[in-house]
């Protein structure tokens, strides 16, 4: 039932490009505009707690108040946060350790201490959204001196630093405070981050405001008096507002970007999430022709990903067939069209496999922010080659997830954000339940391939991820459609140090500054 | 006179109003098929654990027993919180009261000024007026509020940037802000209010100037001035108000949809939203305050017949 | 049915009606009229404008729109529908039940109505799709029964009237059963009321359910659904704001087209109970052209030629008289005659849309035909007015004191306390027992002479010349009817006031006035002083009626009604209007219109055989 706990990271850095969007200043009528950054969120964060917040999504309410232990840059390298050393102790990425900064403060006063951090850890390895995945490894956390925090794993953890960043939320700090009663955190913030939330100034669901936290360790870090983020779910309100200077940024939908231009927004994007649906059951509980090998392969045969890709994302998007991104450890080039549309091999596949005349199958897609759009033009392209699609749409993430975890549908929509193959392997490829594995489909030879790849040194674990990925997408578990971009339009004549890139979040805590 | 007399006595009467909303909801809600219990132990609890907190929500009791705790628990002001962010009902509903009363009120007053007035119009000058006003209610009842919204955002807030795109401005934060963030949605909830009322206006004007008192005033020389607003529209006001009573309440109807096209937090989107994500408190919260919104509409609507109306009054 | 060929002569109802059938017809019939499937995508026509292939354009997916407005109509009236059957039958069951039975089933009925009625529908609506995710059809069968007490309270008040009429209690002692006459007897009756409630009802249920699907409540994407096309439309404005029309538009037109058609069906209901007031009017007969002598010197009022009409139709014709000052002048005649429309047109205070079209009034030498700010003037200062049923007559909502200040201070500028003490100083004139507690009063809270009283004080309050009383004891008991002609006598006498009274009762007149007039079919028939016209009638029309009055039968005579009716204005003939019922009556009468004559001196008649009944007369 656990519809929030359910909800598992990635799938909102894709949520991010449709939804995460700002709009500053107006709320005063523009008198302080420069010193209020006003933030749009086409979502509400689903609670505020930042280990149980929805990673992409979710980013902007959580970084501003809490500060993480390490930091990820827009060039993808690993920087200083609250941590200002770390690194793997031994061989086999199994233990980590930490030095934590000095004299840091939470925003209530507490001081940030290596039992703080430890008990944080703890409380996210043990409650947090990504438990039962990302941070499954981790068998313990302990100080081992006054600002030295120990992370034990029990298998190898390869990425224990990305997970630690403000992208993946498993290392922002919270106070003992609020660890005393974590049901306060979904309305309040207990953090180490630059602001803090300002609880008589928001309305849950519709607007945040974050004020300056007057403990912060690095003052030239707060650039604004006052952030606020305003949710809008509808995607042109959201776009509106920048160009109306009601808002300074938001998240574009692909073709939202010429608008957006032409109306003299700057706009930038990078590669963040593909998309596709995810072919579930393969062991063909629900679905019988799932089982077969040659029906996914069908599946992926039968898409037209030219045609979708161009329709949905335009410029914004690349047809792909895998679930990585250029610059990712498990890109494989090649594998960006290894399933050619061929709806005449599609058909061949089928009736091989004993299907010549299709079938029917049942499938959950989730409503929010037009991702429905791709799995109904997917379904629709099915149909030609004989195959029958009922959805359900989910008008929530949390439902959506909910009934993707309750296996009662053998394909599934998605959306999902482009990681360190070790945290997408967790997902989707090990036999852990997960709502892209609601299953927990297992592939013995899969599972030795990954195993390896966690263990081994840095410099090899490519190469090992690449032949993980090659067979995933050879045993056609999903169709992955199109990779996309997250777009943002802000207004550039106010706005300073907006970046995107691949896998990172324009950063509001620290780099979104006035020009 | 018998004012204080009649607020109680209808406060009594709409006791039953209260109750039956409230167990209704309280029926309707716990069909729901899952368990808030399961939501908020979560998915790694343990069986005990779980016992625990369907112990601590009163959900192993039965169904009369556990109503009558929730109500216990609402004269005591506790309402519960969300099952989502965990913020008190009470405080959530607190901090969108303000909007949904913002719109509701504002379009009542807009609807009845404006309504009354080309109500009023159209009765003296009827021909053009009245056929136009005849068509705007015609167009104001059709149009859906949620379409309706749409365009006037497209004209007046994309296109001519006159009023905000979204959002709300808290009136004692910004009273300028506060009335520009009102205006388009109340123009997308009053279009069809004002022509209701118009039509009422109308109707009861003429209705009343054909009645025997008004000629017996203009016989005998009263100022015709006097007869239209003293006479004419203190007789008409009667089923004015009883129309802009109903009208209140129905609005709410429309202030779901406006809400949320204008991404404003009010009562009545996040009863839209807790409906969605199937956050019972809130939803029960939601009715709740709604409920008795409605009973103090009722009321105003009694206070106004006996300000109007002597026969009630002295009765 | 006759409503049914009503209804289709109103272009209105014509065009609503041809708009739903086209749009049911349509739905029904999408695959054969769409070109492309609601689901067949065209990926490189995304959010096309409409083109020959899609002639309403695109979606996000390419998508054709007409086709996704089509097939997105089936679910829509199916939700329609549902709503439908569940408000009807629960609003038509409980409706018939509470006005039919009465009693404690109407009571319970009535209080559970009222409380569904004061529940936001659209809360509860979404309370149950909380219960029942997606479910459509529960939610609009909810909102059916929620929207049921107005149907209920309509058709409730509509059987009451019903049982109360004499063929259901006929029905009734025949033995038919309760149901067999509600459905019979009463539901029939009730067919067309609801259908109005029924069309206006599906109009807002269009809407909700449209509602609906814009929150994502409805039907599943990618299944087209009317509320759908809206929320799609609104996820792409910025981009593709045509999309807004198809997505709206037939929403609008089919909102718009459910209540003309309900306004509609009302109006040629409302018609088919008042046929003969709408017929078509006959061209108005012609006037018997009469010279209009000059204003007697002295009189007070002098009202010349007067014609009066309603809605086009002449309703009083040339009417003559005067009114000399202190002089009271009686006019007398059956219901539909003219009198008070005679005695309003003095004012220049036609009910309804009728107006003064021809003659003269001058009053104390004044023209108030002419002049309208005289005529204002006159109202009240000179000529006052008290009218027939004293209990309607006063401002419901306002005291005595202020409705009589008001008219105090109108005409003599004094201050709030003058004024009062001049209300009080009518009230006691007029003879109201205790005019402190009376002024402080509501008009619900007097009696019926009581009001009357305060009425001939509120006619005194600008000191009028002329009072013109409009049958003014005909609502009132026979006792008080004397009380207040004697209030009337002494008045006069007291004041030396001008009185022209409205009345059909000869007593009044035998009572109160000097001169009578005569009035039939909008004319003047006679005129004479009282003791001359009670003695020796001039017109048929008089003798009848004074042959018929119950003061004479007290002479031993048995009492005699005149056969026939007042014939309505359209039905006016040519010749003498009374001719139909007069048992004098010859061709003569009936060839040409008769013209008011003086057989004798003071006495005018509007008759060519005035010799017969006078030796007839004579008989008596």
């Amino acid at each position: 039932m656990s519809r929030h706990r359910a909800v598992v990271g990635m799938i909102s850095i894709a949520l991010v490009t449709g939804s995460v969007a700002a709009c500053g200043g107006g709320s005063t009528g523009g008198s302080n505009a420069a010193e209020t950054l006003t933030v749009v969120a086409s979502a509400a964060p689903a609670t505020l707690d930042p280990v149980k917040a929805n990673v992409g999504s979710d980013n902007w309410f959580v970084n501003l108040a809490y500060d993480t232990l390490l930091r990820l840059g827009p060039d993808g390298d690993v920087q200083p946060g609250l941590a200002v050393r770390w690194g793997y102790v031994g061989k086999n990425n199994t233990t980590f350790e930490l030095k934590l900064r000095e004299g840091v403060k939470f925003a209530d006063g507490t001081p940030l201490t290596a039992q703080a951090v430890a008990a944080s850890l703890d409380y996210a390895r043990k409650n947090g959204l990504n438990a039962a995945t990302w941070s499954s490894a981790i068998e313990s956390v302990t100080a081992t001196g006054p600002l030295t925090v120990r992370i034990n794993c029990s298998t190898p953890h390869p990425v224990l630093p990305l997970l630690l960043d403000q992208i993946q939320l498993v290392g922002s700090v919270i106070s003992p405070k609020g660890l005393a009663d974590p049901s306060k955190m979904g309305a309040n913030s207990f953090g180490a981050g630059p602001y803090v939330l300002d609880s008589a100034q928001s309305a849950s669901g519709d607007h945040y405001t974050y004020t300056p936290n007057p403990n912060y360790w690095d003052k030239s870090r707060i650039h604004w008096k006052k952030v606020v983020i305003k949710v809008v779910t509808n995607p042109s309100s959201a776009l509106d507002a920048v160009k109306t200077g009601q808002a300074d940024l938001t998240a574009l939908v692909a073709n939202q970007a010429d608008t957006a231009k032409s109306s003299g927004l700057a706009v930038i994007n990078a590669p963040i999430a593909f998309a596709g649906v995810n072919l579930a059951d393969r062991d063909g509980t629900l679905a019988k022709p799932l089982a077969d090998v040659r029906v996914r392969q069908a599946l992926n045969y039968a898409v037209d990903r030219q045609a979708i890709t161009q329709a949905i994302f335009k410029e914004y998007g690349q047809p792909t067939t895998q679930l990585s991104l250029p610059g990712l450890d498990g890109y494989v080039p090649d594998y960006d069209n290894r399933y050619p549309y061929d709806p005449a091999k599609a058909k061949k596949l089928l009736a091989e496999a004993g299907y010549p005349d299709g079938f029917t199958l049942r499938a959950e897609v989730q409503g929010v922010n037009g991702f429905d759009l791709l799995p109904q033009a997917v379904f629709q392209q099915w149909k030609q080659v004989g195959v029958t699609v009922n959805v359900v749409t989910d008008t929530t993430v949390g439902a959506f997830l909910s009934n993707a975890m309750s296996k009662s549908f053998p394909a599934l929509g998605f959306a999902y954000g482009g990681l360190p193959t070790y945290l997408t392997s967790l997902d989707w490829m090990l036999p852990h339940a997960s709502p892209f594995n609601p299953f927990a489909s297992q592939d013995p030879k899969l599972a030795k391939l990954l195993e390896s790849a966690a263990s081994a040194p840095q410099a090899r674990q490519p190469g090992l991820y690449r032949e993980a990925m090659r067979y995933v997408v050879d045993q056609a578990w999903f169709v992955a459609v199109s990779r996309q971009d997250q777009i943002f339009a802000f207004d550039g004549k106010k706005l300073d140090g907006v970046t995107v890139a691949s896998g990172y979040l324009p950063d509001l805590a620290w780099e979104v500054k006035p020009r | 006179m018998g004012a204080l007399r009649l607020v109680i006595r209808r406060l009594l009467a709409s006791m039953p109003l209260l109750f039956l909303t409230s167990a209704l909801t309280f029926v309707l809600v716990s069909l729901v098929p899952g368990d808030p219990a399961r939501t908020i132990a979560g998915q790694h609890s343990t069986a005990e654990q779980y016992r625990l907190i369907r112990g601590q929500l009163g959900l192993d009791q039965p169904l009369p027993v556990q109503y009558w705790n929730w109500l216990t628990q609402v004269f005591r002001g506790d309402l519960g919180s969300s099952l989502f962010s965990g913020e008190a009902v009470t405080s959530i509903l607190q901090n969108r009261l303000p909007v949904s009363l913002s719109l509701i009120l504002a379009s009542t007053v807009v609807s009845g000024l404006a309504g009354v007035a080309l109500g009023l119009l159209s009765a003296r000058r009827g021909g053009v007026l009245m056929k136009i006003v005849d068509g705007l209610a015609l167009f104001g009842l059709a149009a859906p509020p949620f379409w309706l919204a749409l365009l006037v955002i497209e004209v007046f807030a994309v296109t001519l940037r006159w009023f905000p795109v979204t959002g709300y401005v808290p009136l004692e934060e910004d009273p300028g802000g506060w009335a520009g963030s009102l205006v388009l949605p109340v123009v997308s909830i009053a279009l069809g209010a004002v022509a209701i009322i118009a039509k009422q206006t109308r109707d009861s004007v003429l209705d009343t100037m054909n009645r025997d008192f008004i000629r017996v005033m203009q016989a005998n020389g009263f100022s015709p001035r006097s007869i239209l607003y003293r006479h004419i529209l203190r007789n008409a006001a009667l089923p004015i108000v009883t129309v802009l009573g109903v009208l209140m309440v129905s609005l709410l109807g429309a202030v779901v949809f406006v809400e949320t096209v204008f991404a404003m937090p009010g009562v009545a989107s996040l009863t839209q939203q807790a409906t969605v994500q199937h956050d019972i408190p809130v939803i029960q919260g939601a009715v709740l305050y709604i409920t008795v919104f409605v009973i103090v509409v009722n009321l105003v609507v009694d206070l106004a017949y006996v300000r109007l109306d002597p026969r009630v009054r002295t009765s | 049915m006759k409503t049914t060929s009503r209804l289709l002569r109103r272009p209105a109802a014509v065009v609503a009606v041809a708009w739903l059938v086209l749009l049911t017809v349509a739905t029904a019939c999408a695959p054969l009229i769409a070109a492309h499937g609601p689901l067949d995508q065209d990926l490189s026509h995304v959010l096309a404008l409409p083109s020959a292939s899609h002639p309403l354009g695109t979606d996000s997916l390419g998508r054709d729109l007409l086709s996704r407005l089509l097939y997105g109509g089936q679910p829509a009236l199916l939700a329609v529908a549902e709503a439908l059957v569940a408000h009807l039958v629960v609003g038509v069951t409980l409706g018939l039940v509470a006005g039919y039975l009465g009693g404690w089933a109407d009571t319970l009925i009535t209080r559970v109505g009222d409380l569904l009625f004061a529940l936001p529908a659209i809360i509860i609506v979404l309370v149950v799709l909380s219960v029942f995710p997606g479910n459509l059809h529960a939610a609009m069968i909810t909102f059916g029964v929620l929207g049921s007490p107005g149907l209920i309270r309509v058709l409730r008040s509509r059987t009451l009237g019903i049982r109360q009429e004499m063929y259901v209690a006929a029905a009734r002692v025949c033995g038919l059963s309760d149901a067999q006459i509600l459905l019979r007897h009463v539901l029939p009756r009730l067919t067309s009321t609801v259908i109005v409630q029924a069309a206006l009802f599906s109009a807002v249920a269009v809407i909700i359910q449209a509602g609906l699907g814009f929150l994502g409540l409805g039907a599943q994407p990618p299944a087209p659904s009317w509320g759908g096309l809206v929320a799609d439309a609104s996820q792409v404005i910025d981009r593709d704001p045509w999309m807004l029309v198809p997505a709206g538009v037939p929403l609008v037109l089919t909102v718009v087209a459910l209540s003309m058609l309900g306004d509609a069906i009302r109006d040629s209901a409302v018609e088919s109970w008042s046929v003969s007031k709408l017929a078509t009017a006959s061209a108005p007969p012609p006037v018997a052209k009469e010279h209009a002598e000059a204003p007697v010197p002295g009189a007070l009022l002098s009202v010349r030629d007067l014609t009066v009409e309603i809605d086009g139709v002449p309703v009083v014709q040339g009417v003559s008289f005067d009114v000399m000052p202190g002089e009271t002048l009686g006019v007398v005649g059956e219901s539909g005659c003219g009198k008070s429309v005679t005695a309003l047109g003095v004012l220049g205070l036609v009910p309804g849309n009728g107006r003064v079209t021809g003659g003269r009034v001058v009053f104390a030498g004044t023209d108030l035909t002419a002049s309208p700010t005289e005529l204002a003037r006159v109202r009240g200062s000179g000529i006052a007015y008290v009218s027939q049923d004293p209990m309607v007559a006063l401002d419901p909502t306002f005291t005595v004191l202020s409705q009589l200040r008001e008219a105090v201070r109108r005409h003599s500028g004094a201050n709030r306390e003058q004024a009062r003490e001049r209300v009080l100083e009518l009230l006691a004139m007029v003879g109201v027992p205790d005019p402190e507690g009376v002024a402080g009063r509501y008009p619900h809270q007097l009696s019926g002479g009581l009001a009357q009283r305060v009425l001939i004080a509120l006619a005194l309050a600008g000191r009028p010349k002329l009072l013109i009383a409009d049958e003014p004891t005909t609502a009132l008991d026979v006792s008080v009817q004397k009380e207040i002609l004697t209030l009337l006598h002494t008045l006069q006498r007291r004041t030396g006031i001008a009185v022209l009274i409205v009345t059909h009762d000869w007593g009044v007149v035998a009572t109160l006035c000097h001169r009578s007039l005569v009035m039939y079919a909008g004319q003047v028939v006679e005129q004479a002083d009282v003791e001359s016209m009670f003695v020796r009638p001039l017109h048929p029309y008089t003798a009848g009626l004074l042959a018929a009055n119950p003061h004479r039968a007290a002479h031993g005579h048995a009492l005699t009604t005149i056969p026939g009716t007042v014939p309505s204005p359209r039905e006016w003939p040519v010749g003498c209007r009374f001719a139909a019922r007069c048992p004098y009556a010859g061709d003569d009468c009936r060839a040409a219109p008769v013209a008011l004559t003086g057989p004798a001196p003071a006495r005018l008649t509007r008759c060519l055989h005035v010799e017969e009944l006078v030796s007839e007369g004579a008989r008596l």
